[in-house]
């Protein structure tokens, strides 16, 4: 079902080569947004001039016989999930909090898109603060799932997942706290990849969970999804917790033929599958998909070993309170005092406004989640709580790193279900929680983890997406992989028929 | 079972610095008491041989003393840097008077 939609790598070369403009490309990626977003709304805003200006600037270099000094993927559009900050442009993160607020400085991973001349064609919805797993908890419209409207893209990061997957744009970029790009990769057909806790900076990101965060990118191929890695990657001085090698390795080398085959030094690869995805609670299509997936592996002349890991169903229980423990810290910063909404009518006192302030301004899963972190962290509870989740952490970490001296790669779906309908998980919180009972253990781990698609459900003819999890730093092994089963499965750059129709020309 | 109740409620919101009405409480007693009862699930794993402080099984996070083995504590240069302008900071501010935040009575 591939696509004649380019990737982000053959537009980045048709602008290189001069065979098309960044600026004629950047026309075309607009238009298509004008004719879909109606329908799937995956923008909060648009960014034209800033977008045009950067577009016009590779131009000119071309023009100027420049093209060979361009920096990599020079010219290629891309969306920004709306809890990254680029200077100028409403940054709201889905919530009335932040509803009017313009950010003064760029992020680190805009900056560095800036510096690759990338045009930024606007922000993307996302669950409120990032805290949700369907992005209908924007507070202000759901997106839609464009392989079926009448579900969700999953989320957080539904947004930046939807307008790769309609092909409104090749790249995105999302934040994964526990699975918020993954997820919405697997929900939409598309690739999501979240890097070693780290390896990207987290400066300028709008602050979740701040030891599981990471800027994650969305790509349709894996090829393009090592080329955005490539740009956005890097330690940097204002996030002390990145901690990416000095010079980095070449991603965009990984996702190639023979990559792999190098990255093992003549062995064959070793396939871990998580066990506990068999049975209850994951769809058959899913459990048919992955069982496929399986005899891929085996095709590439794989090893392939069950693997049982301690503390990986129960991470989802650890999960909930450390993360929301660090929310709650977190967005206690949104006080009415220096930015976002201040509710003054009618307040007693400074202390009666942050509570008023706060109580109008997020939205109920928000509130749920600061209530259980302040809970959670509070005289009494917390070694009940948040004592007991760090140790169940740490059991976790000593399950992957026994996993690692018999395996390379720990596979699994990465989500129990394909896109789920509107209003189907909205009764009970728990129920949605599970969505990301599969993507939950990288984060508390650190290591990175993708998501491609690797089949189609039969019953409702919605994409189906594997997760890939290997050790902290081995991006590079991780993309070989990735890249190796997608040539075997032969499921790359899928946009949902529907909006197949509306080409962009290379 | 754990059950939480209305008065913990209420004094979990103003440690949040959150006004709820009376129907949220009720609301949020309910469904925190349902994830409270979730989060059990801890209780299956063998919590009571791990030691927190070892470095023998390293998360890659901030949250153990050993973040990688490769990058234990990260210092930087003591340089001072030109922070952004006080006019672009305050420019999202709900109200200000001669470059500071007006707040309602702190007292």
């Amino acid at each position: 079902m591939s696509t004649a939609l380019p990737t982000a790598l053959e537009l980045a070369s048709a602008i290189a080569t001069g065979s098309q403009s960044a600026c004629a490309i950047l026309d075309e990626q607009f238009a298509r947004i004008e004719a879909h977003d109606a329908q799937i709304q995956a923008f909060l805003s648009l960014n034209k001039e800033q977008a045009y200006a950067s577009a016009q600037q590779v131009d000119d270099q071309v023009k100027a016989g420049n093209a060979s000094t361009l920096p990599l993927l020079a010219g290629v559009p891309i969306a920004i999930k709306d809890n990254l900050n680029v200077t100028g442009t409403k940054t709201t993160c889905a919530s009335k909090m932040l509803e009017s607020y313009v950010s003064p400085y760029d992020a680190t991973v805009i900056r560095k898109i800036k510096a690759h001349h990338m045009p930024i064609v606007g922000k993307t919805n996302l669950d409120e603060f990032a805290m949700g797993s369907s992005c209908e908890k924007s507070a202000f419209h759901p997106s839609y799932n464009p392989w079926n409207t009448a579900c969700v893209p999953g989320g957080s990061s539904g947004g930046s997942a939807a307008c790769v997957s309609a092909g409104m744009v090749t790249l995105s970029l999302g934040s994964d706290t526990g699975g918020s790009v993954r997820q919405p990769a697997s929900l939409c057909g598309i690739v999501g990849l979240k890097p070693t806790y780290g390896l990207v900076s987290r400066y300028g990101l709008v602050a979740f969970a701040s030891s599981l965060d990471q800027v994650s990118p969305f790509a349709r191929t894996v090829e393009d999804t090592a080329a955005i890695l490539q740009v956005i990657a890097g330690k940097d001085a204002h996030d002390m917790t990145s901690s990416a090698p000095a010079v980095l390795p070449d991603y965009v080398a990984s996702a190639q033929n023979g990559a792999l085959a190098s990255q093992l030094g003549g062995k064959r690869l070793r396939v871990g599958i998580v066990e506990g995805f068999e049975g209850e609670g994951i769809q058959a299509g899913t459990q048919k998909a992955v069982s496929d997936a399986i005899a891929r592996f085996e095709g590439l002349g794989a090893d392939i070993k069950r693997i049982s890991l301690v503390g990986f169903k129960e991470a989802i229980a650890a999960y909930y309170i450390i993360a929301t423990a660090e929310a709650s810290s977190n967005l206690a910063r949104f006080d009415g005092v220096r930015y976002g909404l201040s509710e003054r009518d009618g307040v007693e006192n400074v202390y009666d406004m942050f509570a008023k302030t706060r109580a109008k301004g997020f939205g109920a899963e928000v509130k749920r989640r600061i209530l259980l972190g302040s809970f959670a962290l509070s005289a009494g509870y917390y070694d009940a709580y948040y004592g007991k989740a760090q140790l169940a952490r740490k059991v976790l970490a000593q399950s992957f790193n026994h996993a690692w001296q018999d395996v390379d790669v720990l596979i699994c779906p990465t989500s129990p279900s394909v896109a789920f309908q509107l209003g189907e998980k909205n009764d009970d919180p728990i129920s949605m929680y599970l969505s990301d009972v599969a993507t939950i253990p990288a984060n508390l781990v650190g290591i990175p983890a993708l998501s491609l698609p690797c089949g189609f459900d039969e019953a409702t003819g919605l994409p189906i997406g594997l997760q890939l999890m290997v050790p902290a730093w081995e991006e590079e092994k991780l993309l070989a992989i990735a890249y190796a089963f997608q040539e075997a499965v032969g499921l790359k750059n899928l946009v949902p028929p529907a909006f197949q129709a509306l080409k962009v020309t290379v | 079972m754990m059950n939480i109740d209305a008065q913990t409620v209420k004094k979990v919101a103003t440690l949040s610095s959150l006004a709820l009405t009376e129907e949220e409480v009720q609301q949020y007693q309910g469904e925190l008491s349902k994830v409270l009862n979730f989060v059990e699930l801890l209780n299956n794993l063998p919590l009571g041989e791990i030691d927190l402080t070892s470095a023998a099984d390293v998360v890659a996070s901030p949250v153990t003393p050993t973040i990688s083995a490769k990058d234990k504590t990260p210092f930087r240069a003591d340089v001072a840097e030109m922070p952004l302008s006080r006019e672009a900071l305050m420019r999202n501010a709900p109200e200000t008077e001669d470059g500071a935040y007006v707040v309602p009575n702190i007292l």
